[in-house]
């Protein structure tokens, strides 16, 4: 603004700057039907721009929402496919794992074996598998494979221990050092009518006597302590022929064993005992029976008892835990003679998971804020219940020893590992499954699908208003502008005529 | 009476006609001349012993209505300041940007939260990374720019502060010599007409400058006083005196004497200072002083009290106390300067108080005002927590206070705690502490200041404090060096899926409400403004468009009735070319009518003389 020489302007200066302003707003009025933007700056907004500002900012926000549910669906999508692949596995093991599907492949492996092993080969590929370039089941940890590769599961890295290793030794502390699962059997030679069954020492290991039926006539049996328990059966007479005696055991994977033993009589499954000349000789016979039937389950039963638990530890390291391991006392103990478990540590066992491993829900690993309220919490664990359970049991089938024996003996240790693989891979209910996992999942595909649909709408609403407030509508601004030709055009032809009108053109 | 006398009386007629054409032809050549007033010619018989001997000019007056002119000269005032502010303010407010385009401020803003959002779904993608970093260090780069068109507006103000300054020199020195002109060239009947219209002109322009109240005196000079009565022209001239500024930065401000105020010297050493006695409401030095000074140094305030809170609301984070006997204790090993301890207490009236303690390490700053939280009810108390003295010190204030707060303090360089036997009692204590480190916590330093390239603390120093804050803010260079420490707080990338300090950031952001200092001028002291930083935003750019958008109503509706009364104006003094014309041919008839009895009396003398 410039400062006028005199505020006494010449008579022209007066209707020429109302001529300049109405030719300026005919300038705005054209540009705002050029762009349909009702004004350039915030100022021009009028009392409007209040709104203006929040809406644009709401919108920008609420697109972000969008965009985001986007990137949601397609990891779910993704996510789900593994999922579902996971779940088909499971399926397609436990028809497979049979036991009565023994075929000896002649390389040390049996059909249900290799194939066991492919399947573990093709979950840990699953549970590496990525989604929109992040890994999907290591929680937060999006950047590292999540699970070790299976060689190195299996068979250790040279400092770290693998499944393998932690197997064997568990095997062996099962087993104990005479085979008999801990237990032991033995003959007073003071009182040759009794019979003692006992557990070895106090330990996590083996075979725990957990009672007994005694139908044998004569003959009476005493419980002594608890852990370790002590059963002595004393023959103060001779049994009835047919009459039995049942041993009931405690497995480490939470299963029972009933041995029965019974009198006189021969059957297919030598679970007899020969009565003898007296009372003692009996009892001889009975525990030499007894010795059997227990070094039969500790190769059959215990042997798979103690490689699904034994994996069962391994693979369990939910929550930051890491694997229990026969304690062997830094080596000066032979596992056979081993008394407990002890955690392993970082340097000396494989932890198959290697992503986020905290106490928090594993759901909350991996979100997207999906609303100004609502997270969508879709984070997935490599070793969360439901996931790990399938590969527990397919590394545990996997490492099992079906050929190392007769062949009536491969088929009962193969059956009775096949029967405890089934059972774990069985679809549960009311227990972490993979499709529970599912469930969960498209829940929160659901509720952003729900948030997508409200933001969707809202945009456009918000969009609408915006507008009303920013954009300038055609039509009217194309009244107003002929409104405004009209009076330019009236007034420069006014101003046209008064000039004429000059008494100077007249003389 | 002979016949010569006609011959006389129609010859001095001829001559008055002459005069009178003159007037017109003068009137009518002028007619465009900016500040001409239109001549009349007064004309007088003259007259001997009761009978007419003749006519003459006495005088070539002009009319002007002084109360017209008066009036004329308030609104010229007034419009003035309204179309240099509408000017300026117009110009900020195309500063801030087209609505919905990428010029405007909060689109900046808005899509710098939207990448972060997209960055918290997916918070180890580079890609999402880099796209966050850049549209905040686009964000903070523009508000360093508005920040500097607005210092540049400022600049300009003070520039034309200068300029202006001598121009109203000029015209004060012009008006007083005019006014010793007058005084000899007036004759007892006439006027120095030109002369007149000349000093009008300079009044004009002055009026225009600064509003100015005038005072004619009999014999014709004119007295011009500032409107509440500041001597600008007496019997001598007293020149405006203002020093232009090297150049205007957020840092620079009346208030700290480095912009010069602009001051009348009245002779000798005494001297009016026109801006701190509020003598310039209106004209152009008013208005480019209430820009430089106060408009356009708010919306810096605005700006950098945004960027200030923004910067706070990532960084800091709250230190906890704990619980001793009596009371509770707080660790200040990392409170930085301007960070803040908070104590929440009941007096032993049984009175709710609380105080924030401030970190100030240079003795100083000290005293600090109250007024320095947006908080209306806190006292507020510099220390420095890592003196000797501290204890000491706080203890001073707290015992100074009324009512007696029975409170005890105990510090050492590590942490400072309060304890309270009943009926006093330590009801909250906890401190403000900024992070400096990019690792180890959620909170961290995203964005610094560009003069120290530190996390930016809010200090209370005689370095850079929060004055121009928003021209310096910009992305911590480590985050832009390693994009990933947007969103990875731990020393390796094993939690990179973790989206909690992008999650916690744009909480903070759009959902925490902060307390914003009522001393940007917006707010009110006793009643500041709460809202989100994201909120805040939105106010300042509301403002700033409404201010402008009112300025440059009232700049068409000043302008307006400017124009009604300087067309009244004119009406009354300007030349009509009409008028001039109609003169003419009255002139015209009487010199023909004179020249008639100039001929009439011719040809009797040539009948007497033929006779």
């Amino acid at each position: 603004m410039a400062i006028a020489p005199s505020l006494l302007g010449s008579t022209s200066s007066i209707s020429s700057s109302t001529l300049l302003n109405n030719q300026s707003n005919l300038a705005d009025l054209n540009r705002q039907l050029a762009t349909g933007e009702r004004s350039t700056t915030y100022g021009g907004l009028g009392s409007s721009r209040v709104q203006s500002l929040s809406l644009r900012s709401d919108i920008t926000q609420l697109e972000a929402f969008q965009s985001n549910i986007d990137i949601l669906n397609i990891r779910i999508d993704i996510t789900n496919l593994s999922l579902g692949r996971l779940e088909d596995i499971r399926s397609e093991a436990r028809d497979i794992i049979d036991p009565n599907n023994f075929i000896d492949l002649g390389n040390g492996e049996t059909f249900t074996q290799q194939a066991a092993g492919n399947f573990l080969l093709e979950s840990i590929a699953l549970l590496n598998e990525q989604a929109d370039g992040r890994f999907i089941f290591g929680g937060n940890d999006v950047l590292n494979q999540p699970v070790e590769n299976l060689d190195v599961i299996l068979e250790g890295d040279g400092t770290r221990a693998g499944l393998r290793q932690v197997t064997d030794e568990r095997l062996s502390a099962d087993l104990g050092a005479n085979g008999l699962g801990r237990l032991d059997t033995n003959i007073d030679p003071l009182a040759l009518d009794t019979v003692t069954l006992l557990e070895e020492v106090a330990t996590d290991f083996g075979f725990d006597i957990a009672g007994f039926e005694n139908d044998l006539s004569n003959v009476t049996v005493t419980s002594i302590g608890t852990d370790p328990r002590q059963l002595d059966i004393q023959f103060t007479d001779q049994p009835e022929a047919g009459e039995s005696f049942e041993v009931i055991l405690d497995l480490p994977d939470g299963t029972q064993e009933r041995v029965e033993l019974i009198a006189g009589i021969e059957d297919s499954f030598n679970e007899s005992f020969a009565i003898g000349a007296d009372p003692d000789a009996t009892a001889a016979n009975f525990e030499a029976a007894l010795r059997d039937r227990l070094d039969f389950f500790a190769r059959t039963e215990l042997n798979a008892a103690s490689r699904i638990t034994s994996a069962r530890n391994f693979f369990d390291t939910d929550g930051g835990r890491i694997p229990d391991r026969v304690d062997t006392t830094g080596g000066t103990v032979l596992p056979e003679n081993a008394t407990g478990l002890i955690a392993g540590t970082t340097a000396d066992t494989v932890e198959f998971y290697t992503g986020q491993n905290d106490s928090d829900n594993p759901r909350i690993g991996q979100q997207i804020r999906v609303d100004d309220t609502i997270t969508a919490n879709y984070g997935l664990r490599a070793n969360e219940a439901a996931l790990r359970e399938g590969i527990t049991v397919l590394a545990a089938f996997s490492l099992g020893e079906f050929t190392s024996g007769s062949t009536s003996d491969n088929q009962a240790v193969h059956a009775s590992l096949a029967e405890r693989a089934r059972t774990d891979l069985a679809s549960q209910v009311n227990a972490p499954s993979i499709q529970s996992v599912v469930q969960e999942i498209a829940g929160v595909e659901v509720i952003a699908g729900n948030a997508a649909q409200r933001h969707q709408a809202a945009i456009d609403t918000l969009n609408g208003l915006r507008e009303d407030i920013e954009r300038a509508d055609p039509t009217e601004t194309a009244v107003e502008l002929l409104t405004l030709q009209t009076q330019i055009q009236a007034s420069l032809q006014a101003s046209s005529t008064i000039s004429e009108l000059s008494l100077v053109n007249f003389l | 009476m002979g016949i010569g006398s006609a011959l006389n009386i129609a010859a001095g007629g001829l001559s008055v006609t002459q005069d009178g054409l003159n007037v017109v032809a003068g009137n009518i050549a002028n007619s465009e001349t900016e500040g001409f007033t239109r001549r009349n010619q007064v004309q007088a018989e003259v007259s001997a012993s009761g009978s007419v001997i003749g006519v003459r000019t006495v005088t070539i007056e002009r009319t002007v209505n002084e109360e017209l002119q008066t009036q004329l000269r308030e609104f010229a005032s007034v419009n003035v300041s309204n179309q240099v502010q509408a000017d300026f303010l117009g110009r900020l407010d195309v500063a801030f940007g087209q609505p919905g385009t990428p010029t405007a401020i909060d689109t900046g803003f808005n899509n710098a939260l939207a990448s972060l959002e997209t960055l918290a779904a997916t918070p180890e993608d580079l890609s999402a990374q880099v796209q966050a970093v850049t549209d905040l260090q686009v964000f903070a780069g523009q508000l360093n720019s508005l920040s500097t068109q607005i210092q540049n507006l400022r600049q300009e103000a003070d520039t034309a502060i200068a300029e202006t300054v001598v121009q109203a020199n000029d015209a004060i020195v012009g008006i007083q010599e005019l006014n010793s002109r007058i005084v000899t060239e007036r004759g007892v009947d006439s006027e120095p007409v030109a002369l007149l219209d000349e000093r009008d002109r300079l009044l004009d322009e002055l009026s225009q400058i600064l509003p100015i109240n005038v005072n004619e005196a009999p014999n014709g000079t004119v007295q011009v006083t500032t409107s509440s009565g500041v001597s600008l022209v007496q019997s001598q001239a007293f020149q405006l005196t203002f020093d232009r500024a090297g150049t205007v930065t957020p840092e620079t401000t009346l208030e700290n004497g480095v912009l010069s105020s602009i001051t009348v010297q009245s002779g000798g050493t005494f001297s009016v200072d026109l801006i701190a006695n509020e003598q310039l409401q209106g004209g152009a030095l008013g208005a480019y002083a209430q820009l430089r000074d106060v408009t356009l140094a708010q919306a810096q305030a605005q700006l950098d009290e945004f960027a200030a809170q923004l910067s706070l609301a990532i960084s800091n984070q709250t230190v906890p106390s704990t619980v001793i006997t009596d009371g509770l204790a707080v660790d200040t090993t990392n409170v930085q300067p301007g960070n803040t301890v908070s104590l929440e207490f009941t007096d032993s009236t049984g009175g709710q108080q609380s105080v924030t303690l401030v970190q100030v390490s240079e003795p100083s700053q000290l005293p600090l005002s109250d007024d320095l939280t947006g908080d209306p009810n806190d006292l507020v108390f510099g220390v420095d927590f890592a003196s000797a003295t501290a204890a000491t010190d706080i203890q001073t204030f707290l015992d100074g206070l009324t009512p007696a707060t029975g409170l005890t303090v105990a510090a050492t360089a590590t942490s400072v705690s309060f304890t309270g036997t009943a009926p006093s009692t330590v009801d909250g204590l906890s401190a403000d502490v900024t992070a400096t480190g990019l690792i180890g916590s959620l909170e961290f330093p995203l964005f610094v200041d560009s003069s120290t390239g530190g996390a930016f603390t809010n200090a209370i120093s005689s370095g850079p404090g929060i004055e121009g804050y928003s021209q310096r803010i910009q992305v911590n260079q480590a985050i832009i060096d390693d994009p990933s420490l947007l969103a990875r707080f731990t020393a390796n990338d094993d939690n990179a899926g973790d989206s909690s300090r992008v999650d916690q950031l744009l909480e903070r952001v759009r959902g925490d409400v902060r307390t914003f200092s009522p001393s940007t001028g917006i707010g009110a002291s006793n009643n500041p403004v709460e809202a989100t930083a994201a909120d805040f935003l939105q106010i300042v750019v509301s403002r700033q468009g409404q201010q402008a958008a009112s300025i440059e109503q009232q700049a068409e509706a000043s302008q307006l009735s400017f124009n009604n009364i300087q067309e009244r104006f004119q009406g009354e003094v300007a030349v009509n070319v009409d008028d001039e014309i109609a003169r003419l041919i009255e002139l015209e008839q009487a010199f023909q009518a004179n020249a008639r009895v100039l001929q009439t009396v011719q040809e009797l003398i040539d009948v007497l003389l033929a006779i």
